[in-house]
């Protein structure tokens, strides 16, 4: 897959946070997107899922030379997008394995067998060293900041998608749990040869995932294109060397 | 002895002269009912084949058996020696007539139905053994007004399930006094689904009392009918005994339930609580009125009442009043209620999973019910009010008559790996049963 956004505005109402964001992600490829707080880059990821707050005012976002802004948001997730979230949503009584069920059926377009889900379910979430008890718990209740953001990973671990968006995967851990994440996180892209976006404030995570690509967002552009000389830049000098 | 057409004239003067509600807290919070007194004769015999016809029809599509099936007219197919049916005129009616919890001056409905019943189910579990009952109360175009009287002996066990349906195509009444009793260290649970027809309106009355250490829970489905009211009073008046009250509303196509359950803490170390779960949509309208009280005297009292509603689009309403009476201080007390539409962070996160639109709006709806459902212990009453659940659901509202009991149906209460296991043992149980 190769995901295109050319020269997108959006925002929320009639007020662009998104100015024109020219960006390609294809298969295979780690990209990442650092900037500071306010920046767009949560918007970004949202307006490539369709939130229904966020419109698009111009531009174009293309999966394979397709646009998918006239796509839903479950649409843009069957093609093969998967977004993780900086704050994973927090929902009262659906369990956590029945969600991921009804997520791969949506996924698959198929059946699931209950018992090939437990298994793949216990070999990730020992994996990334969770508790055994999330699978009896409902969607992301009562998960530290942190077991949340490895629930993500288990689920972009099971929908094996083309291409993911991370959004801050490495907020809220601390620095054993940043490295487990990351490694988890390496281990799909072997798998899988998905496609990586990952947006984040710090060069914590980067250090362990080596991103080929990297991009600087300030007010709602990229403002610099580069590799990983781009990360030392920002740890030396901070965003402000970017013109802010 | 009572004199039993004293009794039901008595009743009648009071049916016509109290107002619907005499509780004032509540009066201007609830539904204007329109019955009529229309049964002054038993049905004639006719009418039992439509009692045989539901029953049949859900054996068939469900495989439930039930032990008794309670029609206007009467019963059939009774397989308990804890059960018997007693018929107005018999010594043992007036008995429970004049031992009734339930008083014609308290209620207007309750009047009612000690004026037009004309049969009492006595349920009688005794000698500290268990019994486990189905029973279905079938109504078609008579009002069918009956006296449950339940008593569960010292160390006894008692489940009963309720499955209330009607095929009337006129409009009519379901009323029911069911009065309950536990001895000490006697427990119950008492599963019961009103899955009435549109024509019929459901008049619900329990009250309960339990001995020292005794344990009561009743679990309530609403799905169908057009109107429902109900008026309960639940007790916890031994020392240490429990009250668990669930009462789960899916509401639709204008339905309205009034529901006013009391549950009282009236002795030492006792625990009462009511959860209520609505769901409303296409201009349904729910009252819930949830009121604890904890008397002088009851310390070391646990209560707690909960009230929480799902507006499913801005046509429908939920009136949610939790309300508290405490009279001692050493005790817990707590309510809670909240009420609001589907979110819609909620719904980006699953539909961002892949999961479409409708699929997501029924994983959030069921999982609004999963806390009471999960919290029935039969694993029948479970499975059925499951089923009714995702099939009203599934059918944009529409009321069920009788659903199929699938296991794709309620696995989604129960998906946590000991609930997938104790579901599956269930259904394959069934199965070999059957």
């Amino acid at each position: 897959m190769k995901l295109e956004i050319k020269d997108l505005h959006a925002g929320i109402e009639k007020k662009d946070i998104i100015k024109g964001v020219n960006l390609t992600v294809k298969e295979g490829e780690a990209h990442v997107i650092m900037g500071p707080n306010g920046s767009g880059k949560t918007t970004l990821a949202k307006a490539v899922f369709g939130y229904p707050g966020i419109k698009v005012s111009k531009g174009d976002i293309l999966a394979d030379g397709r646009s998918i802004l006239p796509l839903k948001t479950d649409a843009r997730a069957q093609l093969g997008l998967f977004l993780g979230f900086q704050h994973p949503v927090e929902i009262e009584g659906v369990g956590f394995v029945n969600f991921l069920r009804a997520s791969r059926e949506a996924v698959s377009q198929g059946q699931t067998s209950m018992k090939e889900l437990m298994k793949d379910i216990k070999l990730l979430s020992s994996g990334l060293k969770m508790d055994d008890s999330i699978i009896g718990r409902a969607l992301n209740k009562g998960l530290s900041g942190g077991e949340k953001k490895k629930a993500e990973i288990l689920q972009m671990a099971l929908q094996k998608p083309k291409i993911a968006i991370l959004d801050e995967p490495d907020s809220g851990l601390d620095i054993d749990a940043v490295k487990i994440v990351a490694s988890n996180i390496n281990k799909v892209v072997e798998e899988t040869r998905m496609g990586l976006l990952v947006i984040t404030h710090y060069n914590r995570i980067l250090s362990y995932m080596h991103p080929e690509h990297v991009h600087v967002m300030m007010d709602g552009r990229i403002v610099a294109d580069g590799g990983n000389e781009l990360i030392d830049r920002i740890e030396k000098e901070g965003y402000e060397s970017f013109g802010r | 002895m009572i004199d039993q057409k004293r009794f039901v004239d008595d009743a009648l003067r009071e049916y016509s002269k109290l107002p619907g509600e005499l509780e004032q807290l509540y009066t201007r919070r609830s539904v204007p009912l329109s019955i009529e007194i229309k049964q002054e004769s038993l049905p004639d015999k006719k009418k039992e084949g439509v009692a045989v016809e539901l029953h049949n029809e859900l054996h068939a599509k469900t495989g439930v058996s039930f032990d008794a099936t309670v029609w206007e007219g009467g019963w059939f197919t009774c397989g308990s020696p804890a059960m018997k049916l007693v018929k107005f005129g018999e010594d043992e009616y007036g008995e429970l007539l004049s031992n009734s919890q339930h008083k014609s001056s308290e209620d207007k409905y309750v009047a009612l139905i000690h004026a037009t019943s004309r049969q009492a189910l006595k349920i009688d579990v005794k000698d500290s053994t268990a019994a486990e009952l189905k029973v279905l109360f079938a109504c078609s175009d008579d009002p069918l007004p009956v006296q449950i009287h339940i008593s569960v002996g010292d160390g006894s066990k008692l489940t009963l399930f309720e499955w209330h349906a009607s095929q009337g195509h006129k409009d009519t009444f379901s009323g029911m006094l069911r009065d309950i009793r536990l001895g000490k260290n006697a427990s119950c649970e008492i599963n019961v689904l009103h899955n009435e027809g549109q024509n019929t309106t459901v008049l619900e009355h329990t009250k309960s009392r339990g001995d020292d250490r005794s344990s009561v829970k009743v679990n309530y489905v609403y799905a169908g009918s057009g109107t429902a009211r109900a008026r309960n009073l639940f007790e916890a008046s031994g020392y240490e005994s429990k009250v668990k009250v669930e009462e789960i509303i899916v509401g639709s196509k204008k339905q309205k339930f009034d529901l006013n359950t009391y549950v009282v803490n009236a002795a030492e170390n006792s625990e009462a609580s009511l959860g209520s779960a609505a769901l409303a949509m296409q201009e349904c309208a729910c009252y819930l009125k949830g009121f604890a009280k904890i008397t002088n005297g009851a310390r070391g009292a646990r209560s707690f009442v909960g009230e929480k509603g799902l507006l499913v689009d801005n046509t429908a309403r939920i009136n949610s009043i939790p309300s508290m009476s405490i009279g001692e201080n050493a005790v817990k007390a707590t309510h809670s209620s909240a009420t609001g539409p589907i979110d819609h962070d909620s719904m980006f996160y699953l539909t961002s999973r892949g999961i479409n639109a409708e699929t997501a709006k029924q994983l959030m709806i069921f999982g609004f019910f999963s806390e009471p459902i999960s919290s029935i212990k039969s694993g029948l009453a479970k499975e059925v009010a499951s089923s009714i659940i995702t099939a009203k659901i599934k059918a944009g509202g529409e009321l069920i008559g009788i659903p199929e009991l699938k296991a794709e149906n309620t696995i989604w209460e129960s998906a946590t790996e000991p609930g997938i296991a104790h579901h599956y043992k269930y259904r394959e149980e069934r199965e070999a049963n059957a």
